[in-house]
């Protein structure tokens, strides 16, 4: 068994957009439940009641949301990808995360941190690529 | 660390990759007009999936909460390792050899991303 057949033309284009569409929202949860997290420490000292108040955070809302559309995304592809190719290319999300990270939540990325992220940029191309080959193929 | 916590490592492993074995093998099924039984037969992987993502989870926080993130992360950075064998062996997914060098670069890149925390 092939692990990736190319699927119908009509699907053909769902795998990239749906691979960088979940990414991007698992991404858009971390930033967002981060900021939830923090806005309620801010509010609440006692960090017994942090975790259940963090639920009232309007951010942590959003986060839990776009977490679901995530994983909506996520079931798409898999629909359409063989799994380990699926699962190795949404790795892109560890590019977005500390990229979101820096531009949003003003973290730093430090040299060995941004040599890691490039390398697993580089995975994620090399996984893409062999895709890309077998479905020009085809 | 106890024989006994990196089996409860090993064993949050097992339930991701599982969890997600059985999401596909659901996403594989559940052709146009089959019957009410045979779509409620298609859902059990997909409950099982979710089942075993949600075993995932929690023991993933309990872990979490007796260790540092920074001892944890790399046991999650060979996620990719796993899921690869994973697939192959219950989803007869085929490896190339490009493949597995993808999935040594994004093990490696992560390790990396760990050991910088």
């Amino acid at each position: 068994m092939n692990p990736i057949q190319p699927p119908v033309r009509m699907k053909s284009a769902l795998p990239y957009w749906g691979v960088i569409c979940c990414a991007l929202f698992v991404t858009a949860s971390e930033v967002l439940l981060k900021m939830g997290v923090d806005d309620t420490q801010d509010l609440h000292s006692a960090p017994s009641w942090a975790e259940f108040h963090g639920l009232v955070s309007g951010w942590i809302w959003a986060g839990i949301l776009c977490y679901i559309i995530s994983f909506i995304f996520w079931l798409k592809v898999l629909k359409v990808l063989p799994l380990n190719i699926a699962f190795n290319l949404v790795n892109i999300e560890h590019i977005f995360v500390p990229l979101a990270s820096y531009l949003f939540l003003g973290e730093m990325i430090s040299p060995m941190r941004a040599a890691g992220i490039a390398i697993v940029l580089l995975g994620v191309l090399v996984i893409a690529e062999s895709y890309c080959r077998v479905e020009e193929r085809a | 660390m106890t024989g006994w916590f990196l089996g409860l490592i090993i064993l949050s492993q097992f339930f991701m990759v599982g969890g997600q074995i059985f999401l596909k093998h659901a996403m594989n099924g559940g052709a146009e007009g089959e019957s009410v039984i045979t779509r409620w037969k298609g859902a059990a992987p997909f409950v099982c999936g979710i089942g075993l993502l949600t075993l995932w989870f929690f023991l993933w926080l309990g872990l979490l909460s007796q260790v540092e993130l920074s001892y944890l992360y790399p046991f999650d950075a060979l996620g990719p390792l796993f899921m690869a064998f994973g697939a192959s062996v219950a989803l007869k997914e085929k490896m190339t050899p490009r493949l597995w060098c993808g999935v040594l670069l994004i093990v490696g890149g992560l390790l990396i991303v760990g050991a910088s925390q």
